[in-house]
Parts: structure tokens; C-alpha cells; sequence
């Protein structure tokens, strides 16, 4: 058959000739004033991701030493037997404050830190969808990470090891150090589903013209999997935060089994979480060996659909995975099994990618190189410890292995495998984009060896502790009983290895002034984030240009001229303003010419509001944390209202090479309507992890509902349930008349819907009240209770919109054609009348067929 | 025949990529909620009638079992079928790196077939696992 994959209708080519010097040099001065870093104080308005990504590097950085010096303190108190270097109650603190921030403020945000920095890059735009958005998470980390570990210097710090089980957590430490665990990483883990948001939204709708779903970098592919992951495996555990918190403050027993709770639940939550959060650590740190092993085996990844299958096989089978951290707990057999199977099974993708890397650098010419040692170091380690994986998924071994030495030792290979080495040689190797200087080759050898030696002489013997019986999480062990040796060769090992990880911490912050610029592309990669100049521009890319190949600088002929010479697409900012394209799913085909908001202390302010409410909340101090609560609403509603949805001067622009695209789009082809969308798919899972719950406690006793209990009957849940879908078609109906510029009909639509809403929420509220359930007595009162609220903080919120879309349309700024606010809102209803359906079937209708 | 037409992008079914994991998902899922309720308290009753739950899987659970494998199966075939044939289109073979909608739709069938291949490994090892040990205990 004839191919009829030949030239794409929109496939173009770049400009045949350059515009005239002159013209270029004032679009250059154009593009340069629209995209100028603010100076001064004023640089911590910035929202640009090269400034962002930067200061979340950082961060991250920063917490990744202060929970390595902990861990060096660990290791003293467990150099010799018998030690009294801190005192037990310290070593609880410390343990569980390295493992909380190792994982919560270095393991995830530097994923998402890495890529605010250099997913533009990678894609040939000018910044992501919602850099304001990137700068809140920002500095709402940077918030909660400050709040959680400066807690150890108030003697304060959360004692319950990184995973807090209950009863433990609940009924034995009421002192404040959980509740600054729980509310503070529930702070951060907004933050992480804000980023999650916006990579998922700059993947499928910002990459350059051309870049069909075949083309898409490597690293991107591994991106976007990391952060679907995090809409699914965050909120259970902001689910299982906010019941254990709820419980601490109030007395609603989740966890407390003389009220039929159950402290298991919480292990459900955790490990639904922190299973795939191991993969959502290793996709986007193993995504950065697939960028650098093409680039130095100087040939095209072999097997890149493999690595794609690798990617997302990975990521949807760890979330088959959670109860393999349970095996001890007691569950059924064929429970286990059932686990232990999906945990093999995760080997198979996994060294899939690992086979391609390995191919790859067979069939290439491997070019010698610092980042490439450190891919190599990674491998190996990594490779151990994906062994000693299978070994404990593995039932029968497992509950021989399960919280000793050996599991520590396993996690330390995975994780230092995994993520760190590779970020190490992803620091190497991009760290021409971040200030134009190399790092030096010598200190990176020299650390690199300090780093991978001292490593082993730290974890292997561990393993041996542990099969020898040493348990996790001891402060002392006797002497003469074979562990002397072993701990002091791991404390020794330790001491190696952070000299290694200090020198390369050095060898990034010290001076450079006097150092020349590295040349342009300095690895001779063939991946657009190598367009960068050599000090980068703030703009990201001169002109943004229309893709062909998967390596476009090794295979597209004169493409760095091309895309120098503004020869591609937005070579100019006539208007001065910031703009970036926005393109089709599948192959994108330009749609849109976006505006992005520009330099902002909005975010910064919404991040301080926000974070009030979460620090004094975890004082008790309820007004203070109210005030916060509605200041922060005060300032995300200013934030929206000036900087979103805005009405541009004219309809559609020329973006070159022959094409006009709109200004301004709404509905599903918008960017803003994607990150709602996403947004309400993280709410739903947090929903059903809710509804597991329901059913959780259900399934496990003969008592829910507890003999007697009458409550919520069937009424007054359902009286609320239609009221609150009377709402929900409301809304619908106002984006209808709003649609045919009936102002009147609209807003008098609008506010039914709000007055009916009230009324839902309070015939909902209703129907276990009414029936006398009280949330301290018994968990399915509590559970009833939590659903409802559930559903109340939703409709709360969409009443919020409501009456935004309401004075938005009052000041002219949501029209028929520009009604992006009202879209959105409407989206938000469907998710809304969604759970409350959910909701009323359960608390109404299960007991009732029951 | 197809044509530039049946290539567009508007008609190319992308969800088929991630399709297969879906299925072991549910497969996954059906087979614990099944094992649970069965040794669970709630449904199950051990011998003697002590609200205990089951201690061995028989009958029902593992009719149950059987059905979702099966269908678990013969959708995973079908997804196989599907990818396959996307993949074949004309006569190109991988690595479907070609700037061309042709190449895209082979690159979706291609990625559909590999994880399709993926999940019936998944959804085998999971239905070993249940098959094997037939206990609650």
C-alpha cells in the first residue's frame, strides 16, 4: 500500500532566508524586556522556571544534606556498643526526621524541582502552563520543609519513625511532633500534586509543533508517568493524614480498635502511597540515565517503545504492590501471594529499561565521561538492590528479613541507585543549563569514588546486621553478640561517602566567576534542551521551533541556525508580553498563542496564607489558623482575578511561518480546563480512598454499623443529594444562557445554584445529626461524619467559584466567547455532583440494602 | 485502505496504551476484594460458626477467579489484536521514529502491544498466586 504518512497538512518548514539583521536584534530586545528576571529585592517575585527550578533545586538540596548530617549522627550513636552519644528518645527524632525529609523534601521535590527547570527546555518552550503555580508549590515547600525539620531543634520532632503507624502515633506520643508530620507534609504534598498538575498539563498541551506522541523525548515519557502517579499515591495518604490528625485533635477513632477503628488502615493508606512513591522517586531519576546514555553512546536509545512500556509498566504495577510492606501484619495467604506475585512482576519492566541502557551503549561508540561513570555507579548499585528486592518479596523470606538491617540495607541500594546517583550524574551532566559553567571533572571523579566506595563499606555489611538479627530503629545493641564490627565499618562507610557527596555539594556552589563559559551543547547530545546558549536567556529558546525527529540536533540540518535566526515560530514579542504555544495531544498541531502571567509576590503570598493555616492548625491555634484560611482565599481570589482568564486586546495573532492562532481558547482545548480536570482526578482518589475506608471497616468486623444505630437514614441524605444535583444542573444552565450573553438569566442561575447548594450541604449534614451520630463514639459514626464534610468542603469550594464566575461576569471580564472561568467551573460541578451521588449511596443506600 | 483521513489525530485511540494495565488493574483488584471478603468476618464463617471468616478458598471464590482470568484474558488478546494491527500498518518496522501520522499510529499500536504482552504476564502471576495458594491462612 501506499504510505500515507508522508508530509503531515500542517508540517512546515523553517523560514528560507533570516529576517534582516536589524529586525531580529529588536525582537531580540522585545523578547529580552518580556522576559527580563526582576533585579533587587524584587528577584523573589520571579516565576520563571529557570529562577524556580533553581531555588527548588536548591531547597531540596539543602534538605538532602541536613537529613545526611542526622544520619551521620545515627551512625556515631551506633559506632560502638552500648553508646550514649544521644539518648533514645534523640535517636527516635532523628531516624524519623532523615528518613520524613529525605523522602518528602529531597527524594520527590527534586524531581519535580528538576523538571520546573528543564521541562521547558526539553520541550522547546518558553516556560511551562502555570509558572505562578510552579512558584507557589515553591515556596509552600519551602515552608513546610523549613516547619518539619526545624522542629529537631526544639526537641519537638515527630517520634513515630517515617511511616507513623498507629496506635503508636495516636494513642502513645500526644505531644506535638505527629501533628507537625501530619499537617505539615500534608502542606507539601499540595504542593507536589500543584507540580504534578502542571507537568501533566506542559506534556500533553505544550510541546513544540511537531512533536508527535512517537517523537517525545525519553525523559518526558518517564515525567509525565512520575506525575500521574502522584495524582493516584499522594492522596491516600493525605486521606490517612487527615484521619489520624482528625483523630489526635478530635477523638474520631479511625485507628482505635475499642471503638472499631483499626490501626491496619493506616498501614493500607501509607503503603498505597509509599510503594508507588518509591517508583514516582526512581522513574524521573532513571529518566535522566536515558537522556545521558544516547548522548554518550552517540547513537539513538534502542528500544525506545521498550522504554515507554518500561515507564508505564512500571508505574501502574507498583500500585500493585503496597501490601508487600504488610506481610507480617497477618493477612490472608492468598492475600500475600497475590502481592508477592505483582512484586516480581515489577522486575520485568524494570530491568527492561535497564537491557535498552546496556544495548544502547553496546551498539554505540561510548564516549568516556564524568556523568556516564556516575550512570554506571548508579546501574550497579541500583541493580543489588533491585536483587535484593525479589529476595524480599518473597514471602517466607520476608518475615525473617522484615524490619531488621537487611531492609535498610535493601532500601539504601534501591533509593542511592535509584535516584541519587543518577541525579549526581544528571547534575554533571546539565549543569551547563543552569549557569553556562561546567562542574570540574577531577573533583567529580574524586567524589565519585568517595561517594561509591564509601557507599558499599556503609550498606553492604548492613545486610549481615541484619540477617545476624540487629532490628531497625535501636539505639544500642549489646556488645560480643557479632554486630561490633559490622556497625563500625558502616559508620566509617558513612563518613566516606558523605565526603563524596560534600565535595560534589562544593563543586556546585563554588565560585565560577573566573571559569569560561562551557561551549554551546558541550556533550554533543542531540535533545533540544541543548539549544541553550551558553549563559542561557531568559527566554528560553529564540524561536520555538517545529520538530521532525526524536533528536532533532543530530538530525534536523542547520536546526541551531534555524531556530538562532527566529526563523521558527514566536521569533518576536510585538506586544511585549510573555507567550508560549500551546499544541494538540496527539501530534501537536499548534492551537493557541498563550499568554503567561509575568513576575508576581502573589504566589508567595498565597504559600504564606496557606502555610499559616497548616502551622497554626498544628498549635491548636484555631483563630489565628482561621484567619489565615480566609486571608489565603482573599489572595488566591486577588491572584485569579488579575493574573488568569484575562481578556487579551485582540482575538488571534500571527505566530510566523504563515499561521494566526487564537489568543485566548476555553472549554477542554484550554490548558486551564486540563488542570482542573487533573486536579478533580487527585480529589477523586483522595473520594475513594474515603469510600475504601467505609468498606474497609465494614468488611473486617460484624459490628459497622455498630448494633442499634439508625443513622443517617435515607431522607435526609437524599433530600441533599438532589439539591445539590439541582445545583449542579444550575450551573450547567447558567454556562448555557451565559453562552448566549443572557446576563441576567446567568447570574439569577448562578445564585440559585449557590442557594441551593447551602441547602444540600445542610440536608445533608442533616441526616446524621438527625439520627444522633456522634463521630467520637464509634468509627461508622465517624466515617458517615467524614464523607459528609467530605462532600461539604467540596461544595464549599464550588460555591467559592459560583460566585466568582458571578462577579467576574458583573465586571465584564467573563463574556460568551471569553467564559473560561464559568468552564471550568462547570467541570468542577460534574466532579462534585459526581461524589455526593457516591456519597449518598453509600451512607444512605448500603445500610439500607443491607 | 487507509487513508490520511483514518490517521488523524482526532481518530487515534491513545487510550489503548495504557488499556491493558487497566485490565490488570481490575483483575488485580477483583481478586483482592474477593480473597478479602471471602476470609474476611463479614462475609466468611469458619467452621464451628465463629465469626472468623473462611480458612480456605473453595468453590465460589475460585469460580470467581476463573471468570476474571478469563475475561481478564481475552480482553488482553484483544488489545493484542488491536496493537498488533496498528503496528503492521504498511510495511514499516520499528524504531517508528518517521515524522509522519503513520508512524505515530504505528508507535501507539506498537506500545499497545508491548504492554499488553506486559499485563498478560501480570494478570498469569497474579492468577498463579491465587490458584496455588488456595488459603486464608
Amino acid at each position: 500500500m501506499s504510505d500515507p504518512g508522508g508530509k503531515a497538512p500542517y508540517d512546515v518548514e523553517p523560514l528560507a532566508q533570516p529576517a534582516p539583521e536589524a529586525v531580529r536584534t529588536a525582537q531580540a530586545e522585545r523578547l529580552l524586556r518580556a522576559w527580563k528576571t526582576p533585579t533587587g529585592w524584587r528577584y523573589w517575585s520571579a516565576v520563571n522556571n529557570s529562577e524556580v527550578g533553581l531555588w527548588y533545586t536548591g531547597a531540596t538540596l539543602f534538605f538532602m544534606a541536613f537529613a545526611g548530617v542526622l544520619a551521620l549522627v545515627m551512625r556515631l550513636q551506633l559506632a560502638v556498643p552500648d553508646n550514649d552519644l544521644v539518648s533514645a528518645d534523640t535517636y527516635n527524632q532523628l531516624f524519623t526526621v532523615h528518613g520524613s525529609v529525605m523522602m518528602f523534601l529531597f527524594a520527590i521535590p527534586i524531581f519535580e524541582a528538576i523538571a520546573v527547570m528543564l521541562l521547558p527546555q526539553f520541550l522547546g518552550a518558553r516556560d511551562l502552563p502555570f509558572p505562578r503555580l510552579s512558584a507557589f508549590g515553591f515556596w509552600a515547600f519551602l515552608i513546610g520543609g523549613v516547619f518539619l525539620s526545624g522542629s529537631i531543634f526544639f526537641d519537638a520532632a515527630p517520634r513515630g519513625g517515617w511511616f507513623m503507624y498507629p496506635p503508636l502515633t495516636s494513642a502513645y506520643q500526644p505531644d506535638l511532633g505527629a501533628d507537625i508530620w501530619l499537617l505539615g507534609f500534608s502542606f507539601i504534598e499540595v504542593a507536589a500534586i500543584a507540580a504534578a498538575v502542571e507537568m501533566i498539563v506542559g506534556t500533553f498541551k505544550c510541546r513544540p509543533p511537531g512533536m508527535r506522541l512517537n517523537l517525545v523525548p525519553l525523559y518526558v515519557w518517564y515525567v509525565v508517568v512520575a506525575s500521574i502517579m502522584i495524582l493516584f499515591a499522594f492522596p491516600p495518604l493525605i486521606v490517612g493524614s487527615m484521619l489520624l490528625e482528625v483523630e489526635r485533635a478530635f477523638q474520631w477513632p479511625f485507628f482505635d480498635a475499642a471503638r472499631g477503628g483499626d490501626p491496619l488502615l493506616w498501614q493500607h493508606l501509607f503503603w498505597l502511597f509509599g510503594h508507588p512513591e518509591v517508583y514516582i522517586i526512581f522513574l524521573p531519576s532513571v529518566a535522566l540515565i536515558a537522556m545521558i546514555v544516547p548522548t554518550f553512546a552517540r547513537r539513538p536509545m534502542i528500544g525506545y517503545t521498550w522504554v515507554v512500556l518500561a515507564a508505564i509498566g512500571t508505574g501502574f504495577l507498583s500500585f500493585g504492590l503496597w501490601v508487600h510492606h504488610m506481610f507480617t501484619t497477618g493477612l490472608p495467604g492468598v492475600t500475600i501471594a497475590l502481592f508477592s506475585a505483582a512484586s516480581e512482576a515489577v522486575a520485568i519492566p524494570t530491568s527492561v529499561q535497564i537491557f535498552c541502557f546496556i544495548a544502547t551503549l553496546a551498539a554505540g561508540r561510548v564516549v568516556r565521561s564524568l556523568p556516564m561513570l556516575y550512570a554506571f555507579g548508579s546501574l550497579a548499585i541500583f541493580v543489588l538492590g533491585g536483587l535484593t528486592g525479589v529476595m524480599v518479596a518473597i514471602a517466607p523470606f520476608d518475615f525473617q528479613a522484615h524490619d531488621t538491617f537487611f531492609i535498610v540495607g535493601h532500601f539504601h541500594y534501591v533509593l542511592i541507585g535509584g535516584a541519587l546517583f543518577p541525579i549526581f550524574a544528571g547534575c554533571y551532566y546539565f549543569f551547563p543549563l543552569i549557569n553556562g559553567k561546567q562542574l570540574s571533572e577531577r573533583l567529580g571523579r574524586i567524589a565519585f569514588w568517595l561517594a561509591f566506595v564509601g557507599f558499599n563499606i556503609a550498606f553492604l555489611p548492613m545486610h549481615i546486621t541484619g540477617l545476624r538479627g540487629m532490628p531497625r530503629r535501636v539505639p544500642v545493641y549489646p556488645a560480643d553478640i557479632g554486630l561490633d564490627l559490622l556497625n563500625l565499618t558502616s559508620t566509617i562507610g558513612a563518613f566516606i561517602l558523605a565526603s563524596g557527596v560534600a565535595l560534589i555539594l562544593w563543586d556546585m556552589l563554588r565560585p565560577k566567576g573566573r571559569e569560561p563559559f562551557s561551549p554551546r551543547n558541550p556533550w554533543g547530545a542531540g535533545t533540544l534542551e541543548w539549544l541553550q546558549e551558553m549563559p542561557g536567556k531568559p527566554w528560553g529558546v529564540r524561536s520555538i521551533p517545529e520538530i521532525d525527529s526524536r533528536y532533532p540536533l543530530w538530525e534536523q540540518p542547520d536546526f541551531v541556525r534555524d531556530v538562532d535566526e527566529g526563523r521558527f515560530y514566536l521569533p518576536d514579542a510585538e506586544e511585549e508580553k510573555r507567550e508560549t504555544l500551546v499544541t494538540t495531544v496527539v501530534d501537536a498541531q499548534p492551537v493557541q498563542c498563550m499568554r503567561l502571567p509575568g513576575p508576581s509576590f502573589l504566589p508567595l503570598g498565597a504559600a504564606l496564607t496557606t502555610g499559616g493555616f497548616f502551622v497554626f492548625g498544628t498549635y491548636h491555634l484555631w483563630t489565628p489558623a482561621l484567619v489565615s484560611l480566609v486571608a489565603a482565599i482573599g489572595v488566591i481570589w486577588y491572584w485569579l482575578w488579575t493574573g488568569t482568564s484575562v481578556i487579551p486586546e485582540k482575538v488571534i495573532k500571527d505566530i510566523g511561518l504563515g499561521r494566526t492562532l487564537p489568543l485566548y481558547v476555553s472549554g477542554p482545548s484550554s490548558v486551564g480546563w486540563w488542570a482542573v480536570f487533573i486536579t478533580m482526578i487527585a480529589s477523586q482518589s483522595a473520594f475513594w480512598c474515603l469510600v475504601f475506608a467505609y468498606f474497609f471497616y465494614w468488611s473486617l468486623q460484624r459490628g459497622f454499623p455498630p448494633p442499634g444505630t439508625v443513622g443517617p437514614g435515607v431522607l435526609w441524605p437524599v433530600t441533599g443529594g438532589a439539591l445539590l444535583l439541582g445545583a449542579w444542573a444550575l450551573t450547567l444552565y447558567a454556562r448555557r444562557s451565559n453562552a448566549l450573553e443572557r446576563s441576567l438569566t446567568t447570574q439569577a442561575a448562578l445564585l440559585a445554584a449557590i442557594v441551593a447548594a447551602a441547602a444540600g450541604v445542610a440536608a445533608l449534614a442533616a441526616g446524621p445529626w438527625t439520627t444522633g451520630l456522634s463521630p467520637s463514639r464509634h468509627v461508622y459514626d465517624a466515617t458517615v461524619w467524614l464523607l459528609v464534610v467530605w462532600c461539604g468542603l467540596h461544595v464549599f469550594t464550588g460555591v467559592l467559584m459560583q460566585a466568582y464566575c458571578m462577579a467576574r461576569r458583573a465586571a465584564g471580564r467573563l463574556t460568551g466567547h471569553y467564559d473560561g472561568d464559568l468552564q471550568n467551573t462547570v467541570l468542577f460541578w460534574h466532579f462534585v455532583a459526581f461524589t455526593v451521588g457516591i456519597t449518598v449511596a453509600v451512607i444512605s443506600g448500603f445500610p439500607a440494602v443491607r | 485502505m487507509m487513508t490520511l483521513e483514518h490517521l488523524a489525530e482526532e481518530r487515534q485511540p491513545v487510550w489503548i496504551v495504557p488499556a491493558p494495565l487497566v485490565v490488570w488493574a481490575l483483575h488485580f483488584l477483583a481478586c483482592y476484594v474477593t480473597a478479602a471478603l471471602w476470609c474476611g468476618p463479614a462475609v466468611g464463617t469458619a467452621p464451628g460458626g465463629a465469626a472468623l471468616g473462611n480458612t480456605a478458598l473453595a468453590g465460589l471464590p475460585l469460580a470467581l477467579f476463573t471468570i476474571y482470568t478469563l475475561a481478564s484474558m481475552l480482553a488482553l488478546l484483544a488489545l493484542i489484536r488491536m496493537g498488533y494491527r496498528a503496528h503492521t500498518l504498511g510495511d514499516a518496522s520499528p524504531p517508528h521514529d518517521a515524522d509522519s501520522p503513520a508512524d505515530r499510529h504505528r508507535f501507539i499500536g506498537y506500545a499497545t502491544l508491548l504492554i499488553a504482552g506486559l499485563s498478560l504476564v501480570a494478570v498469569i502471576y497474579s492468577a498463579m498466586a491465587v490458584f496455588m495458594v488456595q488459603t486464608c491462612q
